[in-house]
């Protein structure tokens, strides 16, 4: 389909260590038998043992192995936020998200069980406070492309009527983004619609730090974004080039193809964590 | 879905397949036979009934869902507030504007940094849409770039602009704003076009081209077969960006290029070549056929003349055949003085019995010359089938009366028993 982003992850290194760190740690939490670390209820883990740290902890990994794969294929698909923003931002706004929907939702939590009737005692687990945050950014930023109707001519016997409806082309991270809510109940609804208002807000500048604060550049390579050249079609020949008179000569990675080279899996590990 | 329903709904009245029919009266309902089912369709009721009873009111559920979830709509509608549905003209010049106010506000945060040179660049100078200096190559949309490339055999150059990045005004001070850019655009005229990516052309653009970062500049050119090409990407933050590969690549391809512009040339110079080749042949062929047909419209003229010439000899032959002789009795017979403007004045005597045809019959003999040879009484000749027009009108000069051909000479009393008659000619 033309209009999607770019496949693959390359020149996507957050969203890359996003989707390992949301497949990896769950897998070595299930492994060594440490799951419980990324699970939040009030009562007892905060109320009664005061383990705060679980607040920083259960955002990074999902229990449960469906959220897990959604959240995945979401981080996919908000790719397109790391083209739009470039990498070191995108990290920004992530970090951001993160520590805005955890005081967020830490405190309204707390605020919601001062009421006597209900308790709210299960936090969601997985990222995904931080990403329906960056989904708002996703719907901001990025145009429809095109749009389709599917309708159902009485579908549910002769009494009914017709059913319409529109998808357009973002259908798919809407979908996903739907089902990761209410795969996780109402407590699941409840955070995803904060997290989304953090995002606006955040978006907004009424949450401050989406202009100013940046992380510390410790992605930016030597030589790998800078005067990056890349070459489709017919092949180019240093020798022609200077025969020609041109001033100068290509720059580096002239003859690299468009994609991101294959790597073998242990190396992706040791990168990801390089990082 | 009628099967299901008659299958979980068989007890109740039956279903109509007739639209608008009226349902059958329960006296006669209930005068049907009771139903005897097979052992395998009670089983299968069995198995199927209850399942499909819960999916049915289950899907009629999520309709209902659905239709009163309608009003959510707007939270949908919440992101397409802004008007995205510009013309390519309009969002063309809202992004000049843009990146002109981008420029001017990075290069005032930067403005020890610039030299006098590039101060006397503005965006707005170099890229205005009107009275700038390149603003007879920047085109209005993406396809019009590539129609206008493909046809005037010109590099375009293509700059996604990204609102969100942080530091996109650098990039348009060092590189889209320098001399050298704008030289180079110049010198190749090659063609612009500037895109939002936070526009729906400009990300179509950017993922038709497999953009991955952003900032980005595409230089296409021409390919054999009008095909476009992209032949060198500048993507990403170029801080320490220079335009030696660009400059290398448009000097490289420019041959190609100019090569390109003349096969191109040479290819409409024979289309035309061809095109004025084959209006003259129509022309010419047009003017065969029209001669031709005139030729065979002539020719069947000339046949239908020779054709009814011979029935008009065949029909004077046979008249001549059955002409009346003059009759020898005075009592019943008409004596009439014929002027002809051949012949001068001619008497002659007819039968009073007959219709006045016969005179026109006997002028007509008379002026064809043909009643010099001799009648033959036993003459076989056949009546053709021709309706034979006199060429002339017989009147009698005082007074002036035209003499029907089927009236009985003896009935008209101006030349019955004596009278004068001139011939006048219809042509």
């Amino acid at each position: 389909m033309s209009g999607e982003a770019p496949a693959g992850l390359a020149q996507f290194p957050i969203t890359r260590l996003c989707m390992l760190t949301t497949v990896i740690l769950p897998i070595i939490a299930s492994i060594a038998d440490c799951k419980y670390w990324f699970l939040v209820y009030d009562d007892p883990f905060i109320t009664e043992y005061k383990q705060y740290y679980r607040y920083v902890m259960f955002q990074i990994a999902a229990i449960n192995e469906t959220d897990v794969a959604l959240i995945t294929l979401i981080w996919y698909n908000l790719r397109h936020l790391e083209r739009l923003f470039g990498s070191r931002k995108y990290a920004s706004i992530i970090v951001l998200s993160w520590f805005y929907t955890t005081a967020t939702i830490v405190l309204m939590n707390k605020l919601f069980n001062l009421n006597p009737f209900f308790r709210w005692n299960r936090l969601t687990s997985g990222s995904l406070p931080t990403v329906l945050s960056l989904f708002h950014f996703y719907k901001e930023y990025t145009p429809q492309i095109y749009e389709f109707d599917v309708r159902l001519t009485k579908p549910f016997g002769l009494r009914s009527k017709q059913l319409k409806w529109t998808f357009n082309d973002q259908f798919m991270i809407n979908t996903l983004v739907m089902i990761m809510l209410a795969n996780q109940g109402m407590s699941g609804l409840a955070t995803g619609f904060l997290s989304w208002l953090c995002g606006v807000f955040i978006d907004k500048g009424l949450l401050p730090g989406s202009e100013v604060f940046r992380v510390p550049s410790f992605i930016s390579r030597p030589g790998h974004n800078q005067g990056q050249t890349l070459v489709t079609g017919t092949e180019s020949d240093a020798a022609d080039v200077s025969e020609s008179g041109a001033q100068g000569s290509v720059t580096g990675g002239d003859e690299e193809p468009s994609d991101e080279p294959a790597r073998p899996l242990g190396v992706q590990f040791l990168d990801t964590f390089r990082m | 879905m009628d099967f299901f329903q008659r299958l979980l709904r068989s007890r109740e009245q039956g279903f109509s397949q007739i639209p608008g029919s009226f349902p059958e009266s329960e006296e006669h309902g209930n005068s049907t036979p009771p139903q005897h089912r097979t052992p395998l369709e009670s089983v299968l009721r069995a198995c199927l009934g209850v399942p499909l009873w819960l999916l049915y009111h289950l899907f009629s559920f999520l309709a209902l869902a659905v239709s009163l979830l309608r009003p959510l709509n707007r939270v949908y509608g919440f992101y397409n507030r802004k008007n995205r549905t510009l013309s390519h003209e309009d969002a063309l010049s809202v992004l000049i504007d843009a990146l002109s106010l981008e420029y001017s506000s990075s290069s005032a945060g930067n403005a020890d940094e610039q030299s006098a040179l590039r101060d006397s660049f503005s965006f707005a100078s170099v890229y205005g849409l009107e009275n700038a200096v390149l603003s007879s190559y920047i085109q209005r949309g993406y396809a019009q770039l590539l129609k206008a490339a493909s046809e005037q055999g010109k590099f375009a150059i293509i700059y996604l602009h990204n609102p969100l990045a942080d530091d996109c005004g650098q990039y348009l001070s060092k590189i889209l704003c320098t001399e050298r850019f704008v030289n180079l655009a110049q010198k190749y005229e090659t063609l612009l076009w500037f895109g939002d990516v936070t526009v729906s052309e400009g990300l179509q653009v950017a993922n038709s081209l497999k953009v991955r970062q952003f900032p980005f500049l595409g230089l296409l050119a021409m390919k054999s077969g009008s095909k476009i090409e992209l032949i060198e990407r500048l993507e990403g933050e170029l801080l320490t960006y220079s335009l030696d590969s660009l400059e290398a690549k448009l000097a490289k391809f420019y041959p190609r290029l100019i090569e390109l512009r003349q096969q191109h040339q040479n290819t409409e110079l024979r289309r035309l070549m061809r095109e004025q080749q084959d209006s003259r042949f129509q022309e010419s062929l047009r003017q065969d056929q029209e001669r031709d047909r005139r030729q065979e419209a002539a020719r069947q003229r000339e046949a239908e003349e020779r054709h009814e010439q011979g029935l008009k000899k065949q029909w004077l032959l046979w008249r001549r055949s059955v002409l009346a002789d003059a009759p020898t009795s005075m009592e019943s017979a008409c004596k009439v003085a014929i002027r002809t403007a051949a012949n001068g004045r001619v008497v002659q005597k007819f039968d009073a019995s007959l219709p006045v045809e016969e005179i026109y019959a006997y002028v007509e003999l008379l002026s064809q010359g043909m009643l010099e040879t001799q009648r033959d009484p036993h003459s076989s000749l056949q009546k053709p089938d021709y309706e034979y027009r006199y060429p002339f009108m017989l009147i009698t000069p005082v007074p002036r009366v035209e003499l029907d051909p089927q009236a009985i000479i003896r009935d008209v009393e101006v030349i019955y028993p004596s009278g004068n008659i001139v011939m006048e000619s219809l042509e």
